[in-house]
């Protein structure tokens, strides 16, 4: 009797199924996490590589072979892993590639606005100009004689407007060379200058005449460059050049302006001077576009061309560039009245002017 | 085979058989190498922990999974010293499993990474965008109103 009941206890712990080993109810576990769910739909041969892992484990499990089963459940898992890094880079890659598309769009957006902008721009300033000549060209009330001091403000303003409009004229000359009208208009400028050593009438509406004459002058040289290249943004970029240099740029009329100041020393061109104006040379030299006119004002009144102007126009032929012109404005254009404090050292002062070739 | 009677005469089948005896060879050993090395698991295994462990970052990203492949390579050889060449080769494929996903890693982090960048890049870009939008837009007005002196200032030129 005892005999038969242990041999049934043997039969049944013979035919009894193991337990589960820890690392299958961990694969059923992952199976069932959402990153492998998603990597199902992403990555359906990864996901269907771990599921036939799995099958075989279970069936090595099936079969007793705990160890096999052990083995193939973790390379199950590590199955798992790689189908849901699978689906991972599968959305990275996809995202990747929509961005490179997104960013490709924008850059050709960026590249036509600007392109736009440019042209615009171009456009409105020639407008611009086109409206500052129009004004300037329209009939001024003449004036009358007035009272001498009225007569002698009414001399200084009409010297330093001679001098605006020869420094135009010169510019023209510049961009175009053999412009017709521009020798009759510098000779009609000496003209007015004699007129204004003398004692009759300050020459205030020929000289505002002249440099609306001069201006419309420059704005026409410029014109067949400016219709050619209306996006072109030459004066821009250069503007940005000096600006990025430290040399604290400014735009008029002529082009892009640079200012030295304390330009002498002991009559001469001062070395701080001449250093910059080798810098500026180098600029000149790697923009030829820009014919470059440099005018040197003098603080002391009534002064006279000293040579300034010429000294630093062979400082900058040394550094390499090349079409240049110089010019002497004198006192005639000072920034702050003479008798101010501090007037010297603002008025006596050296302008390179990059003069925009086309607008 | 008429056609190719200019060829035989130009060909020199004495020379060539030499050489082209020594291109199989060559070939013949490549090929069985490469078959070899991709057919073993061990050494394809091996060779990916090998060029991850130069990157400190694939180090540190997947240093779990790139654990488990070294324990399952680890547990290879004791099977296979005590015999059980089956298991051996059964948790040498474990090992390569965990190679393979620890690499993949790898490569989708980089991935990533690169979107992240093209990303702040294109976000910047749409900020440029934007700007020079907003500045073309100003310079369309200035355009306008540069257009309508000119108009003005012609219209009044042609009055007395």
């Amino acid at each position: 009797m005892r005999r038969g009941l242990a041999a049934l206890l043997l039969t049944i712990a013979g035919c009894a199924t193991p337990a589960r080993l820890q690392v299958m109810t961990e694969v059923d576990r992952t199976r069932e996490g959402q990153a492998v769910v998603d990597a199902r739909k992403t990555a359906p041969q990864a996901y269907a590589r771990a599921e036939l892992l799995r099958q075989r484990a279970e069936q090595a499990f099936d079969d007793k072979d705990l160890a096999s089963a052990q083995i193939l459940s973790e390379r199950a898992l590590a199955a798992y892993l790689r189908a849901t890094i699978e689906a991972r880079l599968t959305r990275a890659e996809n995202r990747l590639a929509e961005a490179r598309v997104l960013e490709k769009q924008q850059a050709e957006r960026l590249a036509q606005l600007e392109l736009e902008q440019q042209r615009l721009a171009a456009e409105a300033a020639d407008l611009e100009l086109r409206a500052k000549v129009a004004r300037d060209a329209e009939p001024l009330a003449k004036n009358e004689p007035a009272s001498p001091e009225r007569e002698k403000a009414r001399r200084e303003a009409a010297r330093a407007i001679v001098t605006q409009g020869s420094l135009l004229c010169v510019a023209a000359r510049l961009v175009e060379p053999n412009r017709g009208p521009l020798a009759p208009l510098l000779a009609k400028a000496d003209e007015l200058r004699k007129k204004l050593d003398t004692s009759a009438a300050a020459p205030i509406d020929d000289a505002t005449a002249l440099r609306s004459d001069c201006l419309r002058e420059l704005t026409l040289a410029r014109r067949p460059r400016a219709q050619a290249r209306p996006a072109q943004g030459e004066a821009d970029a250069l503007l940005s050049e000096l600006s990025r240099a430290d040399f604290l740029p400014f735009r008029d009329d002529r082009g892009v302006v640079v200012t030295l100041h304390a330009p002498r020393e002991a009559g001469k061109l001062s070395r701080a001077a001449s250093e910059k104006l080798a810098e500026l040379g180098l600029v000149a030299k790697a923009h030829a576009e820009f014919p470059v006119l440099v005018v040197s004002h003098d603080a002391r009144v009534g002064a006279k061309d000293d040579g300034l102007a010429g000294q630093a126009v062979e400082a900058l032929k040394a550094a390499g560039a090349s079409r240049i012109e110089a010019q002497s404005a004198g006192s005639t254009t000072p920034v702050v009245p003479p008798n101010r404090p501090g007037a010297t050292a603002r008025n006596d002062r050296l302008e390179v002017i990059f003069v925009s070739p086309g607008g | 085979m008429g056609t190719l009677a200019w060829l035989r005469c130009r060909v020199n089948r004495r020379k060539l058989a030499p050489r082209l005896g020594a291109f199989v060879l060559v070939l013949a050993v490549s090929v069985s190498g490469l078959a070899l090395s991709a057919g073993d698991p061990r050494a394809q295994a091996s060779a990916i922990l090998t060029a991850l462990e130069k990157k400190p970052d694939a180090q540190r990203l997947a240093e779990a999974s790139l654990a488990k492949a070294k324990d399952a390579l680890r547990r290879a050889d004791q099977q296979r010293a005590a015999g059980d060449q089956k298991r051996g080769a059964m948790l040498e494929q474990t090992a390569l499993e965990w190679a393979s996903a620890s690499e993949l890693l790898d490569k989708t982090a980089q991935t990533e990474k690169q979107l992240a960048e093209l990303q702040t890049r294109t976000t910047e870009l749409e900020t440029k965008v934007f700007r020079v939008q907003a500045l073309v837009e100003q310079t369309v007005a200035r355009r306008a109103r540069a257009e309508e002196a000119v108009r003005k200032l012609d219209e009044k030129a042609v009055k007395p």
